[in-house]
């Protein structure tokens, strides 16, 4: 039972290797690709319905007793992500590949796609910061491949300066570490977060918690973003959409579990810091996306605008803050991907990446409006979509803890964001149709169908909010109250201590 | 070396880095032996085996890091004809830089 937390993390790794030998046969290897995902998202979604009905499972590796081996951790919060992030890349396989290119370059495309998932799934639930530095290595070494395949001059110019800076980011992760090792003597989570207390939070692990923050504020776009609508645009729809809602939310996972179980005893600072950066997104994001008429780059300082909710609700640090935050990533996780395929769709039917250059897209495709137009609510955040719940709760923290501008910072910031998405929506679909280059494009029928799997998720999302919520919330918790993870995760360490 | 605007000196910059944090990480241990850390009946004044264990699997990462980068720089150079940072700026962007 406890071994199936890895399910999530070997599936993909061995499917990914499996593929290498079939890599001239697309259509094969993307079936197996999805087969094998859709289980594995089945079988996380149960272990995360068993584990919010009983108890964490853990696996110590090789038997090393906590805290010396690896752990791995399958608690709510590491669980949701899993399951989301799972789905999400099912659904972007199907959606299927892009057109553009030359078939040489996609034989390996869904091998790194899944070994991306394996280091995202692995960051997720390893339960030990060195594993966590490894498993971003592994994420980040299999996304330079993706952004890099296909060697067009944009993505060579994008992922010079994407990957120089991850290099210098993870050369921080590791000075974190090391400093926090020679502080505090463990890497362990919750053996981190029983030391902290105990030493009450000296101020080198002070120091250490905001290098933590630039590092994992880094890699999520926070403040740190210049690197990202570069990158992004450069990519082609499926995989903007895998990047888009994967590897920003990886870095807002790891400041959630960092900040809220480990460097939580001087909030003042840290959380302040979190809580000035996040309005600082907040700010670039909603003049990106009001700034630009090309929608790929829109669409990526959607993704940033959208990391500084997530963050705004983890600065106040309360319960109520860190559940929304928690429910909006795994809300945003399916969004970003709808946008991103929406988007890539747009461009290829409209042949330009400029959404004032073409005009009457209602005639053609209406189901596509229609998907979009919904997508546009749910990230408004419009009641009956995902979007409402998980920002209401973190509106509710923020005030709970006295951060009113920031409130008011988001809301005129989601509002902005709804606006310049109906805008696009506006012109594309009911603009002017002078410049008809319609020799109508069909739009293949998995595309669509993938984008529709996608709609009605979120709008199950926000219907069945209710128990999601519940999710988050003991997911929360969880972390809030370092002496229960402890407890769970090292119960051998706690009785030496007593 | 990482702020030149030659591409080669910015791969070696990250080298060095990594080979910063490899001491850092090192000079992290704890107990401050010399000896082998075999669990031999008589351990006492052990290295810290932790530590080497972190840098072995840095140096392999950076390894694989730094491989990836000098593979990136060279296609950028045959593609380009350029190794200057600033000759990778897109002729489309605007005024983030």
């Amino acid at each position: 039972m406890n071994n199936l937390i890895l399910v999530p993390l070997l599936v993909p790794l061995i499917t990914g290797l499996i593929l290498f030998f079939f890599k001239e046969r697309l259509a094969l290897t993307r079936r197996i690709a999805i087969t094998s995902l859709a289980i594995t998202t089945i079988i996380t979604a149960w272990l995360l319905v068993e584990v919010s009905l009983n108890k964490v499972l853990v696996i110590n590796f090789g038997d090393w007793q906590p805290p010396f081996g690896i752990q791995f951790v399958g608690d709510e919060l590491a669980l949701l992500f899993t399951t989301v992030s799972c789905f999400v890349v099912t659904v972007i396989i199907y959606f299927g590949f892009g057109k553009r290119e030359r078939v040489a370059n996609r034989y390996f495309l869904p091998s790194f796609i899944l070994f991306l998932l394996t280091g995202v799934n692995g960051s997720f639930l390893t339960a030990d910061i060195f594993n966590l530095y490894v498993m971003f290595e592994i994420m980040l070494l299999a996304s330079f491949v993706l952004l890099t395949l296909g060697q067009s001059i944009e993505q060579l110019r994008a992922s010079v300066i994407y990957v120089v800076i991850n290099v210098v980011s993870s050369w921080f992760f590791l000075m974190g570490v090391a400093y926090l090792y020679g502080t505090l003597g463990t890497l362990n989570f919750g053996h981190i977060a029983m030391r902290i207390t105990e030493s009450n939070q000296p101020t080198t692990v002070t120091l250490v918690a905001v290098i933590m923050i630039f590092v994992f504020g880094g890699k999520a776009a926070l403040v740190m973003f210049m690197w990202l609508p570069k990158a992004y645009a450069a990519l082609n729809t499926e995989l903007a959409a895998l990047f888009a809602s994967l590897m920003t939310k990886v870095g807002v996972y790891a400041l959630i579990r960092v900040m809220v179980l480990m460097f939580d005893e001087k909030p003042e600072v840290t959380h302040f810091l979190l809580y000035i950066m996040a309005i600082i997104t907040m700010i670039i994001g909603s003049i990106g996306v009001l700034g630009f008429k090309d929608i790929k780059k829109i669409a990526a300082y959607q993704v940033i605008l959208s990391i500084g909710f997530a963050v705004l609700g983890l600065s106040a640090n309360n319960s109520d803050g860190i559940t929304g935050a928690i429910f909006y990533v795994s809300h945003d996780m399916i969004i970003k991907t709808l946008l991103f395929l929406i988007i890539g769709t747009f461009v290829l039917l409209s042949g330009t990446r400029y959404y004032d250059q073409f005009g009457g897209l209602i005639k053609y495709y209406p189901s596509l409006g229609i998907i979009f137009f919904i997508t546009i609510l749910s990230i408004g955040g419009v009641p009956p979509f995902s979007g409402f719940p998980g920002k209401l709760l973190i509106i509710k923290g923020a005030l709970d803890n006295g951060y009113t501008i920031g409130v008011i910072v988001m809301v005129i910031t989601s509002v902005i964001a709804m606006y310049s998405l109906l805008r696009i929506f506006l012109v594309m679909y009911f603009g002017r149709n002078d410049i008809p280059k319609v020799d109508k494009v069909p739009l293949s029928k998995h595309k669509l169908y993938a984008m529709i799997i996608l709609t009605v998720a979120t709008i199950l999302l926000g219907i069945a909010s209710q128990y999601v919520l519940n999710i988050s919330e003991l997911a929360a918790q969880f972390n809030i109250h370092e002496q229960s993870y402890i407890k769970e995760i090292i119960p051998n360490v706690e009785v030496e201590a007593k | 070396m990482i702020l030149s605007k030659n591409l080669i000196r910015i791969v070696i910059g990250t080298a060095i880095y990594t080979h910063v944090a490899n001491l850092m990480i090192l000079s992290m241990s704890e107990f401050g032996g010399n000896n082998v850390p075999l669990i031999n009946g008589e351990g006492k004044d052990y290295v810290d085996p932790l530590p080497q264990a972190l840098i072995l699997t840095a140096i392999v990462i950076a390894f694989a890091v730094t491989a990836f980068l000098l593979v990136l720089i060279y296609r950028t150079f045959k593609l380009t004809k350029v190794n200057r940072i600033e000759a990778l700026r897109g002729e489309d962007e605007d005024v983030d830089e």
